[in-house]
């Protein structure tokens, strides 16, 4: 009977070792005269593998630098002015005025900078992008951004000082009829039809926005007409210069009359010659962004949904439609929040590797390792051989976890670590509860499998908080935070599994 | 009873401590996170960031520097000091890295930026969320599963005690606050929420065994 009972151990032990060999030291094989691993790699957090860093600064700060040389000529010529007007009987007011102004100029220069760093938060939490840290220098609205490294990054950093003034304007006065104000919040979305995806932007108006939007589409019916003079149509004239950045379908309430860079400017010829005769043309709306017409558009009804609907195109391979939806996100990050107030450039773009060295990692874990060691010789001194025992099922225990964290393409970063060490922590604990409950040489093999029911019982009563914690985690989108949570919570899982395969099979053994 | 007294009330001194430091000088923040100024350069050779912290702490004469390597091709590099850098510092280093690598880099190959600081707010407002929200169904869990509010006060209170006591270490020691310090806090969190489930299971579990006792047969 105990010999059977050895063999068992023997047996997990064996199958323990196996398993830790995959995982520690890996599968390779042989591809093109190179070793390499048959197991997914970790995917590592932006804390380990590095981000992108980025300078944005102001675009007056640059042109003051370059216009320094002017600035000291024109300094020059205000200092003989002034020594003119120190002549004049109203001198010290007149420099009392000047000096006012510029204090206004400044503060309100500080109050731009302030707002435009709120522009850049906003716009990089509407395009889902939590994981960043800003630094903001006051004084020169000097913007240092550190963001997650991945396919969207560059399209991000593409759109993101983009002024953003977002205009829908009367395509024949020029009449600005709605603007980033009036707007409720922008939904870009992919529907698949038939082998190809469509990929579509809805812009939702607020209370007041809403109101104007049903007057516009009362009023910009593709049936309404309007008598064109030469003297109204000076705004025209823009249109012709302008590029489409989306490529403009109508949906079921829209009619586009304009629809690439080319027909814009056929569309303003037409307009040229009605302007000549004064003849009647269709009253349309432009759509702009920072005064480039996204879309030239009248309505067919009367919409009171407070609902745009646009097309951005179909789309059947997915790199196209991926590009697509990241450039929708873009627009839409940049239509829902308020315009830049004033404009800004990106002057450094580089690609940095992790704050947290490799040596750093290293330390971490070996030092999750020395408390792993302490706790593990804690429990062979505790329970002797029932204490090694524990030690190899953790270890086992890791390696499997490990090894689900590769082919989960779970996220590893710093508190990722940190969970790992705290998974194997944990399932040393209960370890530790089993073996006190079970130490007792007297027990029968029947009491032994009832004291190990009731302490697993307990164990997956006592980890429901983490569970509550670790799916919580789950959802953050914060590369730490989500890694934490992912790795906690598959810990959790595989540790109940392993307990009740691995440990279980021990403990039941005759 | 005397001895939570006196632990009670050691533990409020350390807390007045650390926001009376606080207020008046602040957490000490690491270099990642502090104002300073970053030189970036490319070699044009395979470099080790290792080799290139060593050259920078001669020249700053400081520990507190800095090194992390610049996109992908593994020689570029940056550099970050909170010092002032002047140009004597950058010739230094031009001519210690072209020493090092046997290159031919003048100053104007390395760019010289001034870094603001990371608000802290910044690094722990994420966490508010994840933190709250499963304070908040953690204690919901705790309602439904020893029913009263004893538990609930107790969690609170350890949560409050565990994470108040860290961030006191990390004021009144002066321990630089860097990337460790949030996963530190999530740990201790994951942890105190743990050790007080099982001891309130255990406390549950004497319970019901005295209630099985006192049960006339």
């Amino acid at each position: 009977m105990k010999t059977q009972k050895k063999l068992n151990i023997a047996l997990v032990i064996l199958i323990i070792i196996l398993v830790s060999l995959i995982s520690f030291v890996g599968i390779y094989h042989l591809d093109k005269n190179q070793m390499v691993s048959s197991l997914p790699n970790y995917i590592l957090g932006t804390d380990v593998s590095g981000y992108r860093f980025v300078t944005l600064v102001p675009s007056e700060i640059q042109s003051d630098t370059e216009n320094e040389s002017i600035d000291l000529g024109e300094a020059k010529i205000e200092d003989e002015n002034s020594v003119e007007t120190e002549n004049n009987t109203d001198g010290e007011s007149t420099e009392n005025q000047n000096e006012d102004n510029s204090a206004e100029k400044e503060k309100e220069k500080l109050n731009n900078y302030k707002k435009a760093e709120e522009v850049f938060r906003a716009r990089l939490k509407a395009l889902k992008i939590d994981d960043f840290v800003l630094a903001f220098d006051e004084k020169t609205g000097k913007i240092e951004l550190s963001l997650p490294e991945n396919e969207q990054t560059d399209v991000i950093l593409s759109d993101l000082v983009q002024k953003g003034n977002f205009e829908v304007s009367d395509t024949n006065t020029g009449e600005t009829l709605l603007t980033n104000k009036d707007v409720k919040s922008v939904n870009v979305s992919a529907t698949d039809t038939y082998g190809y995806s469509i990929v579509g932007m809805d812009i939702n108006f607020n209370l007041n926005g809403t109101k104007i939007f049903k007057d516009i589409t009362e009023q910009y019916n593709s049936n309404a007409t309007i008598i064109v003079n030469a003297v109204d149509n000076e705004t025209s004239e823009d249109t012709s210069e302008t590029e489409n950045n989306v490529s403009e379908e109508t949906t079921d309430e829209n009619t586009t009359q304009e629809n690439t860079s080319e027909e814009n400017t056929t569309d303003e010829n037409a307009v040229d010659e009605s302007e000549a005769s004064g003849e009647e043309v269709n009253k349309t709306i432009d759509i702009k962004i920072d005064d480039t017409v996204m879309l030239s558009t009248s309505f067919d009804e009367v919409i009171d949904s407070g609902k745009l609907e646009l097309s951005m195109g179909s789309y059947i391979d997915e790199t196209d439609l991926k590009s697509a939806l990241y450039g929708g996100y873009n627009i839409a990050a940049i239509i829902e929040n308020d315009p830049l107030p004033i404009d800004y450039e990106i002057t450094g773009n580089i690609y940095v590797g992790g704050t947290i060295q490799t040596s750093d990692i290293n330390t971490i874990i070996y030092v999750l390792i020395g408390i792993g060691v302490v706790i593990s010789i804690a429990m062979i001194v505790k329970f002797k051989m029932k204490g090694v025992l524990s030690t190899i099922l953790s270890v086992g225990y890791i390696a499997v976890l490990l090894i689900a964290l590769r082919y989960t393409n779970v996220t590893l970063s710093l508190e990722g670590i940190f969970a790992i060490g705290f998974a194997f922590i944990l399932n040393l604990g209960f370890y530790y509860v089993l073996f006190e409950k079970i130490k007792d040489k007297k027990l029968t093999r029947e009491e032994k499998i009832e004291n190990y029911d009731k302490t697993l019982k307990k164990y997956c009563i006592s980890i429901i908080p983490l569970i509550i914690l670790s799916i919580i985690c789950c959802f953050i989108n914060w590369d730490s935070i989500y890694s934490f949570g992912m790795v906690t919570f598959w810990a959790i899982d595989i540790s109940i599994l392993y307990n009740l395969i691995v440990t279980n099979f021990i403990v039941r053994s005759k | 009873m005397k001895s939570k007294k006196i632990l009670y009330i050691a533990l409020v001194i350390i807390f007045i401590v650390a926001i009376i430091m606080t207020a008046t000088i602040g957490l000490k923040v690491d270099l990642n996170y502090a104002e300073g100024n970053t030189i970036t350069f490319t070699v044009g050779k395979s470099i080790e960031t290792k080799e290139i912290k060593e050259i920078a702490s001669q020249i700053w004469n400081s520990k507190n520097i800095l090194v992390q390597e610049v996109e992908l091709f593994g020689d570029s590099a940056i550099i970050k000091v909170t010092e002032n850098v002047t140009d004597e510092q950058v010739q230094d280093l031009c001519s210690k890295i072209n020493e090092k690598y046997g290159v031919e880099l003048t100053s104007s190959n390395f760019s010289i930026e001034h870094i603001s600081n990371v608000k802290l707010s910044t690094i722990v407002e994420p966490y508010i969320i994840p933190f709250g929200l499963s304070t908040l169904l953690i204690v919901g869990f705790y309602a439904v599963r020893y029913k009263g509010t004893k538990k609930m006060i107790e969690l609170i209170r350890n949560l409050i005690i565990s994470e108040g006591l860290l961030y006191s270490i990390y004021v009144i020691a002066r321990i630089p606050v860097n990337e460790l310090v949030m996963s530190i806090a999530l740990l201790v969190y994951a942890s105190t929420i743990f050790m007080s489930t099982i001891k309130s299971e255990m406390q549950l579990d004497t319970k019901s065994a005295k209630k099985e006792e006192n049960k006339p047969e």
